[in-house]
């Protein structure tokens, strides 16, 4: 008896701190929805998006009755298309409500005064996110009664079309995270907005066709040739895996990609509440690791057969990309903190180290569940290391010999040709005349990237997961030489640069003493 | 309720704050003055728990405003220098807004707090105007009632009297009277020093990121050394008899500036002020007033500051 009254005691105290979050507890919520509400943009959409959507729908009635299609495949057909325009529509509006939502407070001068009444950062950015996405719910309830005629055409049941819905109002949550992760993020909210919108409304229709053709399939509306890497298994057709597709999956996709962008929003609102710049290598070291863990343990619970080994790849290039971004914007500052050894590296020792530890975790995470898997995971993360080690270096180099600005520029600049190496590996084998001659050339410029290194792994290890040709795995070892060769350059420019940076300390602390 | 020990913090490579120490005692309201970027928004954002100081120590009302800052924020009714409002509410729901924001209770407790703070502030006519709709003399005046919202036991205010017209300036400032008898702390910077003269209570002159001087107006007079200026005011003109008043210790010229009014030039601090009075009695000269001309905030500042470019 006691147990179950704590356990009831439990769960209050969960749904009181839940609805502190977002209710009362959390006011930027409810008055953001009312500031939402009163844009003059939300209430046309609020009216156009259904009126779009039954146009829609009617002309594709129209055009099934003059072929003599099934009703049954005309009302898979409204589903189809209908939900995919209220997801883009929803998640273009959702991306520049999200951006909107920070970035103009920050622009009208009203973030200070937020910030001023002692609401932490998470707060702010959750009422804010859960905000846009009750409108944009709002904005979807709105779209069902034109939905519905798909129900009534047939073909197409009920729990299918809410189940169309609920899978729309889920995705939208990344878009809304984007918006709301740049607005934080970028000081300008018309660039915040911009960027936004170029991001969900170009990228949106690939990822989310992808994605919405998996979807479709999910629920039993099966428009997908088989092959999209991401490929759901059917809820309809595998009950017994529902979870693991239906459930785990999505998920995985939708809240790995929403808790990174919103905790680069919380990083960034500390930032200013600290007035205090907090360089992207702290949202990095503190957000790293834990994001690997929560990858490794969705990634766990995804069937391998379909898409573990590349959503796992996927989150290793997550990281790569923010450890280049953050190396990038942080080259070793020119002189060091008085009282601190050179060789500690400061900012870029600190990103490699989080790389590390969030690869390492990763890595082996992936290495106890399945190690053929495991090993490609390490090779990758090793070749991940191993550039974000040269960029730095190379970091710690140009510091020493450049103007900040110019040395941002090398490094920038050292990165992006690390990144096409493959591309000027071909030309040059082109050029030679090279292609075709000697077997494996290719391969082997390829390899030389870490980049095109870290590709092939990727395509080794999904190969092997669908082939199980195990014997496969050891047979290209150009991946090591690539490790081999460009942690020595890395480590060699990172010496070379930490010890004229020290000797220039030194020089400088001396002629300091003399002159005292 | 307030200090600030030894703070210092730098911009990049630029020194904005040189070990600033300061301390405000309950009910005082402080005027913190200086030259434009002399640091002024820099340390009362710190005073504010809106900036990390790279060194120092800031405490309101006993918390660690560095360490506990969201616990700091709630007892602080801060106003920035440009602070924006939520152009899509109305000032009610604005005011409603940061009241929940700042934690005050909901129902009847949050409902009595935002009438009083719009009451106090005049803006209860204007309560259900849209924020978008307001002037910037209203604008500043909504930021004091939301500043208010929570009733802080401190006020920290940046130039709240800037770009206002002169009629929303006089009555900002009898609105910061009316808190001074409330019994709030406040400190407040603004280049209007003929009106800060008239509600603070101490004053502090930062320079270059350095408190130059601290206290009441009088007192950095004294403590900068400067002569002051005595007006003696006369039943009937002094004549000859004013030149006797050289005699008195520390009396350093007398000038008659009017044929009832003498200027004394004094050396030191009011018990010389003291014994000139008693020795213009001596001397048989009626006096009806005595008043110093150093109480006056901008000859202070001047005295103070040396106007180098920052």
């Amino acid at each position: 008896m006691s147990n179950v009254t704590r356990s009831i005691g439990g769960l209050t105290r969960v749904a009181r701190l839940f609805s502190r979050m977002l209710g009362d507890g959390n006011p930027v919520l409810s008055f953001e929805v009312l500031s939402i509400m009163r844009l003059k943009t939300v209430k046309v959409v609020l009216i156009g998006l259904p009126l779009l959507l039954t146009m829609l729908v009617v002309a594709i009635a129209a055009a099934s009755d003059s072929v003599g299609s099934r009703s049954a495949e005309a009302g898979g057909m409204i589903l189809g298309l209908g939900v995919s325009a209220a997801l883009y529509v929803v998640a273009v509006v959702g991306a520049v409500l999200g951006a909107q939502a920070i970035s103009s407070e920050r622009q009208s001068g009203t973030l200070d005064l937020l910030l001023a009444t002692g609401m932490t950062p998470v707060q702010i950015v959750v009422g804010k996110a859960m905000a846009v996405w009750i409108v944009l719910a709002l904005m979807l309830l709105a779209c069902v009664p034109p939905l519905g005629i798909c129900f009534v055409s047939g073909g197409v049941s009920l729990g299918q079309l809410v189940a169309a819905v609920v899978t729309v109002l889920v995705l939208s949550a990344v878009p809304v995270s984007l918006g709301v992760g740049l607005g934080a993020a970028l000081k300008s909210a018309r660039l915040a907005v911009g960027s936004a919108v170029v991001a969900v409304g170009l990228v949106a229709p690939f990822v989310f066709s992808m994605l919405w053709m998996a979807t479709l399939a999910a629920i039993g509306v099966d428009q997908t040739d088989g092959d999209w890497p991401f490929r759901f298994p059917a809820i309809v057709g595998h009950a017994g895996r529902f979870l693991v597709g239906g459930v785990v999956l999505p998920l995985y996709l939708v809240v790995m990609p929403s808790w990174l962008f919103l905790s680069m929003a919380v990083h960034a609102l500390s930032s200013v509440a600290t007035d205090r710049a907090r360089p992207l290598r702290t949202w990095l070291v503190t957000m790293g690791p834990a994001g690997a863990v929560i990858a490794a343990l969705l990634a766990a619970t995804v069937d391998l057969e379909d898409s573990g080994a590349l959503g796992v790849f996927g989150c290793l290039g997550t990281v790569l990309a923010a450890g280049t971004l953050a190396l990038a914007a942080h080259p070793v500052p020119r002189r060091l903190p008085p009282g601190r050894a050179a060789r500690t590296i400061g900012p870029n020792g600190d990103a490699v180290l989080c790389l590390v530890v969030t690869l390492a975790s990763l890595g082996l995470a992936a290495a106890f569940l399945w190690p053929f898997v495991g090993y490609h995971i390490l090779l990758a993360g090793a070749l991940v290391v191993t550039f974000v080690l040269c960029l730095a270096g190379s970091g710690v180099f140009f510091s020493t010999l450049l103007r900040p600005w110019l040395a941002r520029l090398a490094l920038f600049g050292l990165g992006v040709l690390v990144l096409l190496a493959p591309l000027v590996a071909m030309v040059f084998v082109d050029a030679l005349g090279l292609a075709g001659s000697a077997t494996g050339t290719e391969d082997l410029l390829v390899n030389l990237s870490p980049l095109g290194a870290y590709f092939q792994v990727a395509i080794d290890a999904h190969n092997v997961i669908y082939t199980t040709e195990v014997n496969s795995i050891h047979s290209d070892a150009m991946p090591q030489v690539s490790i081999v060769l460009w942690t020595i350059l890395g480590v060699a420019l990172w010496s070379v640069g930490a010890a004229r940076m020290q000797l220039e300390q030194e020089q400088q602390e001396s002629s300091a003493t003399t002159a005292a | 309720m307030i200090t600030a020990t030894g703070l210092c913090h730098s911009f990049g490579a630029r020194r904005v704050l040189h070990d600033v120490s300061l301390a405000v005692a309950p009910g005082e309201v402080f005027g913190f003055v200086g030259p434009n970027g002399a640091g002024k928004t820099t340390t009362i954002r710190a005073l504010a728990a809106m900036l990390v100081p790279d060194e120092g120590d800031v405490e309101v009302c006993g918390v660690d405003a560095v360490a506990r800052p969201e616990e700091a924020r709630r007892l602080i009714g801060f106003v920035p220098d440009s602070g924006g409002v939520y152009e899509r509410l109305s000032v009610r729901e604005y005011v409603e807004f940061h009241a929940a924001a700042t934690g005050v209770e909901p129902g009847a407790a949050r409902h009595r707090a935002v009438e009083i703070a719009l009451d106090l502030t005049g803006m209860t006519p204007l309560a259900d105007r849209m924020c978008g709709e307001l002037s910037k003399g209203i604008r500043q005046r909504l930021a004091v009632a939301r500043a208010l919202v929570h009733d802080p036991p401190v006020l920290l205010l940046d130039e709240p009297a800037n770009g206002l017209d002169p009629r929303a300036r006089i009555e900002l400032f009898e609105l910061l009277r009316r808190l001074r008898e409330m019994g709030k702390t406040i400190l407040l910077s603004s280049h209007i020093l003929t009106e800060l003269a008239s509600v603070v209570t101490q004053v502090g002159i930062i320079e270059r990121g350095a408190i130059v001087a601290c206290g009441s107006a009088q007192q950095i007079a004294n403590a900068l050394g400067h002569d002051r200026v005595v007006l003696i005011h006369l039943l009937e003109p002094a004549g000859q008899r004013g030149a006797l008043l050289k005699g008195v210790e520390g009396v350093a010229e007398v000038v008659e500036r009017e044929p009832r009014l003498l200027a004394v030039t004094i050396q030191g601090d009011e018990r010389r002020v003291a014994d000139v009075v008693r020795g213009a009695v001596h001397i048989g000269l009626g006096v009806i007033g005595v008043t110093s001309e150093w109480t006056d905030l901008e000859k202070v500042f001047l005295l103070a500051t040396r106007g180098e470019l920052q």
